[in-house]
């Protein structure tokens, strides 16, 4: 998919599929080093002694991947402009070293801006769960989108 | 949590993270793997953009708030080793609430991160453990507030040590 999506491409209940993506061992140490440096993110006994069961992703990393996620199925290819906002993130269940990761991005509503011309902002729900199905992250936030030129 | 246990986590009390500098590096290499957006990741498309110029991601900009977090909590924890007293753990984050960009943050700015204590209360399913809820927030070189968010944390309780 080439084309470029506008604020007028979105639209209610519309859903993009996510992923499959999967969590290597490299980069939840890669993420953790730089940003989150617990001992159950860097190293596999510290994670099996922990309450997340294993060598787990940060919390904020996997918020990342599903933002990789997102640009993946459809903002990178979209006049994006940026957000304001998440209203809630929810870390439901630790993401584990081989982990298969899928979700989805629904759009829930789509409205002009009243203070931006030319600018629309969708309200989403995201989520990600695993090969079992049990749902590791949700989300609900904005994007400032823009709308087609005239 | 930061060296401190639930008793002394009083509502009001404001903690200081230190900051982190953001670098074309830095803010590139994020964008890069996690915000591969046009207006992040192209000079050109970004000064067509909301700002005129290549922003951090969003989670760039709480990623940098949780790496001063947890070197402060590291820091107070070495201290208090260090005294022969009690490590007071920290258990994980269920998640955040009302995360808010609120300006950009571009290459060359200096973040300074805190926390306030809003909220602490004891857990009565979990005796060991009381449960706290902070508004984090950042700030930039000219102290305008560039990124805030709310969170909850588990935090082990003094009490419990004592029994």
């Amino acid at each position: 998919m080439t084309s470029q999506l506008y604020f007028e491409d979105f639209f209610p209940d519309q859903v993009f599929e996510l992923g499959p993506c999967v969590v290597t061992r490299q980069a939840i140490i890669e993420f953790a080093r730089e940003f989150d440096p617990q001992p159950f993110h860097l190293d596999e006994e510290a994670g099996r002694n922990s309450i997340l069961g294993g060598l787990a992703a940060s919390g904020w990393h996997t918020s990342a991947m599903l933002l990789r996620l997102i640009c993946d199925a459809c903002l990178s290819q979209s006049a994006v402009l940026g957000s304001s906002g998440m209203d809630e993130v929810r870390w439901m269940k630790p993401v584990l070293v081989g982990d298969v990761l899928k979700g989805q991005f629904a759009i829930v509503s789509t409205r002009a801006s009243t203070s931006r011309p030319g600018v629309g902002i969708l309200k989403f729900a995201a989520h990600l769960q695993d090969v079992n199905g049990e749902r590791k992250i949700e989300m609900t936030g904005m994007f400032f989108m823009r709308m087609k030129p005239a | 949590m930061i060296g401190l246990h639930l008793e002394e986590l009083q509502i009001g009390r404001k903690i200081d993270l230190g900051h982190y500098v953001f670098t074309s590096a830095n803010i590139a290499s994020f964008s890069r793997r996690f915000a591969p957006v046009p207006f992040h990741a192209s000079e050109e498309m970004a000064r067509a953009g909301l700002f005129g110029k290549t922003a951090a991601a969003g989670f760039h900009i709480c990623s940098a708030w949780m790496i001063c977090f947890v070197t402060t909590n590291a820091r107070a924890r070495e201290r208090l080793a260090a005294e022969g007293k009690a490590l007071p753990d920290i258990g994980p984050s269920p998640g955040l609430t009302n995360v808010r960009w609120h300006q950009p943050v571009f290459a060359g700015d200096t973040v300074r991160n805190q926390m306030t204590i809003t909220d602490s209360r004891e857990l009565r399913s979990k005796p060991k453990w009381g449960i706290v809820t902070s508004l984090n927030e950042g700030f930039n070189q000219r102290g305008e507030n560039v990124m805030s968010f709310e969170s909850k944390v588990l935090v082990a309780r003094l009490s419990d040590l004592q029994n």
